[in-house]
């Protein structure tokens, strides 16, 4: 693919996925205002997750990137999940308003 | 030289063996004082109801001791020797970013004089012991600035350490010398490696916590003083820094050892390939083990049940480090010279520490040692006997190459005696002290003779540092002349002279497949191509001079010249005071705003000059680099598997985002563990106006939408449309804190200022760091906008706009957690 071709595609990828993701934050507020989902947040995460996914793939060119480098915030990324959720989790059980 | 002439090159150099010379002497100066602490609390110990020191000058000196020891000491010893030794040891001219590296050190140096700084203070320094257990260090009950000072000082410490692991992790994966494989890589370059992962992960929450702390502090938060987030908070963000950072303090000290045993033993490392897979699952496990320092807290019997077995899993990598360095010594040649000495009683050091660690991964046994002098044993074991013994071999091992001269062998020994007898003398009573709690200033009279024993352990311990002061001051001063390579070791840093030249090499150094050194000019590697090169195959290299057992190749044997003089210019060409003025700046800053309250009430005239001394050093800084002052092109000729094709700057800027997104992560992680915990929790849409936080969002999405565009406008070689779409990024940008601002002013109109409940402590905190974030971005936004202007990005060059967007992604990225955590849940 030639490189004027190349940054056609991205500005219209640009467009689009700013799109998604202004439509997403509407349904996430949709969501709160109107009731219509049943794990509200379950849903605001999922949804974050999806925009956060697409913002580094595309805004950040993670896409673009060799796996190498797609490593680093991915391992980051999962040790941050473990790290929030060994500590919230090891809380849970013994918290004093919780019982246990 | 006149003496500002020599005053000034210290302050402006960026070269990495004079940064390493600076934390050398810098480290060993805190290093001092830190030693001098614990000798005037080791006297006062020697006898029951002494009161050399009252409780809480007790308390301060432990505690600046251990912090002292621990953060400014060890690492940045470790990290003096990294920055000498690494690009050496890679056959690198630098480290990847010469500058960044000086701006940690100044920034490394002002966070530990602004930790002492507590000492001259009324209340006197922090005294609320390294670990900083909370509530203690609330103000109600902690009242001295000290420990404002010690939280600024960690903060900034924090700064220092992000820059630099950002530097060595680029520098190790990008500017190895070709040939130079993972594994021909020395075991202390490794080290170093695996060192600035686990830095580039467990630090951000430590800056968090301490971000925290000072706000708990001084702006009346109550992070660590509520019931929902309290002590246990504080010690899930601390020891998550807290156990790692063991390993970030053994690694560098069991690479340089595995080196010199296996230099003096005149063997490879046995099984070093085993030994590094060891060392990288240590890496990922030590994540997974912080909980063990919370057995007595109340996590539940499951989470510690988990972390037992993680705890006791961690051991299994080290024994396998131990056993490969004994095993190394068997069949071997070994030759008893005081690295070797030190090397060798730093194993037997180890082994007593990391057994009697192991005691502590079992519950039951742990809740009987905890708090006990019998940790206080073990740990100093592991620091004292074997990090220390080993980084004192460290520094015998290389003082030849960095001084050029040989120190004398027989008071080394003597050294080495009087350390060990004063070492087991001081810690072993410790263990036979189990019943004695520790961070206590006097004791029961039935503790009196081992104490006592510890305490004459302390004094030999002091004296052999004496001995060690002596032996290298007259190394220095009368030293013989050393050889290029006085030990017959293997390794490029043996293959220049003693010092190495200010540029390291002439010409390109080569590591063959046959492992000789060899140094080459780029002309001759286009001639003849690397690969022959490397795979000895060019014809007319084989008349290299082989000068030791391993074929290390000296510079004087090789067959390079020419690039002397450019090497040195440009290395001439890099000084700047540019890191020293921000650092300083920083400093100023940050002293002002913790005693201004003392001595100019709420007046902060020393803040704000620090800030703009910051300000200035930024501006020139920035200056520089649009007059591409600094700029160096990549080596041509290097090895980078498995980060080919991917520039320096772009793999430093993702090892950031990593940082940045666990400075985070960490903050968020808070915000859940507090929300978890509370009985009674507003959601967000009640507090704050969704619709406004709706019209953020989507205004921070735009703005990096339309730096996107103007990123691919520069691509395409329209500088006019691209300024466009970027100014558009700065308008959003202040479009999104002018909302922000708003905000902020409603609410506290309202009565919810950063101390009234929670929710709102934890929203201002949060979205005042990613607030923070923005600005800067807006800061790099204006520059960028410069730059273009200026003709300095074109279609040809737009590498930092390409960064600036991964940034821009980074702070979109925190907003799209904070939007629905706060607003919407």
């Amino acid at each position: 693919m030639s490189e004027d071709l190349e940054i056609v595609r991205n500005t219209r990828l640009y467009i689009a996925v700013w799109g998604i993701l202004v439509i997403t934050a509407i349904l996430e507020v949709l969501a709160v205002e109107v009731g219509i989902v049943r794990s509200l947040s379950i849903f605001l995460i999922s949804v974050a997750l999806v925009q956060t996914m697409l913002i580094a793939l595309v805004y950040q060119h993670l896409k673009d990137e060799p796996t190498s480098i797609k490593t680093l915030p991915i391992t980051s990324f999962v040790m941050l999940i473990v790290l929030i959720s060994a500590a919230i989790t090891s809380v849970l059980a013994c918290t004093p308003y919780l019982g246990g | 030289m006149s003496t500002w002439s020599w005053i000034k090159r210290w302050l402006t150099t960026t070269n990495h063996k004079d940064i390493g010379i600076l934390y050398l002497v810098t480290s060993i100066y805190f290093f001092f004082v830190a030693g001098m602490l614990a000798e005037v609390f080791r006297v006062q110990l020697a006898v029951p109801e002494k009161e050399i020191l009252t409780g809480s000058e007790f308390n301060q000196a432990v505690t600046i001791h251990g912090l002292l020891m621990l953060l400014w000491f060890m690492s940045p010893f470790q990290f003096a020797l990294a920055n000498y030794f690494v690009p050496l040891q890679i056959g690198a001219r630098d480290l990847a970013f010469p500058r960044l590296n000086a701006l940690s050190y100044w920034l490394y140096l002002f966070s530990g004089l602004l930790l002492i700084a507590g000492f001259f203070v009324p209340g006197g320094a922090a005294d609320v012991g390294w670990t900083f257990y909370a509530p203690l260090t609330e103000v109600l009950y902690s009242p001295s600035k000290g420990v404002d000072l010690a939280g600024l000082a960690i903060i900034l410490f924090t700064a220092s350490v992000t820059l630099g692991t950002i530097n060595f992790l680029t520098t190790i994966i990008k500017l190895r010398a070709p040939g130079l494989t993972w594994s021909k890589l020395p075991m202390f370059t490794w080290s170093i490696l695996f060192t600035v992962l686990l830095m580039l992960l467990a630090f951000p929450p430590l800056g968090a916590a301490a971000i925290m702390l000072v706000l708990d502090r001084n702006l009346g938060t109550q992070f660590f003083n509520s019931l929902e987030g309290g002590a246990l908070l504080w010690d899930h963000m601390f020891w998550f820094f807290g156990h790692p950072e063991v390993y970030i303090l053994l690694f560098p000290a069991l690479g340089a050892a595995a080196d010199i045993i296996s230099v003096f033993a005149r063997r490879q490392l046995y099984a070093k390939r085993f030994v590094i897979i060891a060392l990288f699952i240590a890496v990922a496990l030590s994540y997974l083990v912080w909980m063990h320092h919370m057995f007595i807290t109340g996590t539940s019997l499951t989470v510690r049940k988990i972390f037992s077995v993680t705890t006791a899993l961690i051991s299994i990598p080290f024994e396998m480090a131990a056993l490969a360095l004994i095993v190394t010594l068997y069949k071997g040649r070994v030759v008893y010279r005081a690295p070797m000495l030190f090397s060798l009683a730093g194993i037997f050091h180890f082994i007593i520490g990391g057994a009697t660690g192991v005691f502590q991964a079992a519950i039951i046994l742990d809740r009987q040692f905890r708090g006990s002098y019998w940790v206080v044993a073990h740990f100093h074991y592991v620091m004292a006997g074997a990090v220390v013994f080993w980084l004192i071999a460290a520094l015998y091992y290389w003082l030849p190459k960095m001084t050029g001269r040989m120190y004398n062998e027989k008071l080394a020994r003597i050294h080495f005696i009087l350390s060990v007898i004063g070492l087991n003398l001081l810690y072993f009573p410790q263990f036979l002290l189990m019943d004695m709690p520790r961070r206590i200033y006097t004791y029961n009279p039935e503790w009196k003779l081992l104490n006592q024993i510890s305490t004459v352990g302390a004094v030999i311990y002091g004296l052999s540092f004496v001995v060690a002061a002596y032996v290298l001051y007259k190394a220095v001063r009368s030293g013989p002349k050393a050889p290029d390579n006085p030990w017959r070791a293997w390794g490029i840093e043996w293959s220049v002279p003693s010092p190495p030249p200010r540029h390291n090499y002439e010409g390109v150094p080569v590591i063959r497949s046959d492992n000789k050194i060899i140094f080459v000019d780029e002309g001759e590697i286009k001639r003849v191509g690397l690969a022959n090169i490397i795979n000895a195959a060019a014809p007319g290299l084989s008349d290299i001079e082989s000068t030791s057992q391993v074929s290390t190749v000296t510079q004087q044997g090789s067959r390079i010249h020419s690039t002397h003089s450019e090497a040195h210019t440009a290395h001439h060409e890099h000084s700047t005071m540019m890191p020293f003025i921000i650092g300083l700046g920083v400093f100023i800053a940050l002293l002002g705003a913790a005693i201004s309250p003392l001595i100019m009430g709420s007046n902060f005239t020393l803040t704000i000059i620090g800030f703009l001394i910051f300000l200035a050093g930024l501006i020139k800084w920035a200056y520089d680099d649009l007059n591409d002052r600094f700029s160096e092109p990549e080596p041509e000729y290097k090895e980078d598997w498995p980060f080919a094709g991917v520039d320096k700057l772009r793999l430093a800027m993702w090892t950031f985002i990593a940082g940045e997104g666990f400075l985070f992560g960490s903050l968020i992680s808070a915000y859940l563990f507090i929300r978890s915990r509370s009985l009674a929790w507003p959601p967000g849409y009640e507090l704050h106006d969704p619709m406004i936080g709706l019209i953020n969002t989507i205004v921070l999405f735009t703005g990096t939408m339309l730096f996107g565009l103007g990123y691919l406008e520069v691509r395409k070689g329209k500088p006019n449309r691209a300024l466009l779409y970027i100014a558009g990024t700065l308008v959003m940008a202040l479009l999104f804190m002018t909302i922000k601002a708003i905000e902020w002013g409603e609410l506290a109109r309202e009565g919810y200022t950063i101390n009234s409940i929670l929710p709102i402590q934890l929203y201002y905190t949060l979205t005042g760091a990613h607030g923070a974030h923005v600005i800067a971005g807006i800061v790099a936004t204006i520059y960028a906008m410069v730059k273009i202007i200026s003709g300095g990005y074109n279609k040809n060059n737009y590498k930092g706009l390409l960064l600036l967007s991964i940034y821009w992604g980074i702070v979109e990225i925190v907003w799209t957690f904070l939007f629905p955590l706060f607003y919407l849940m």
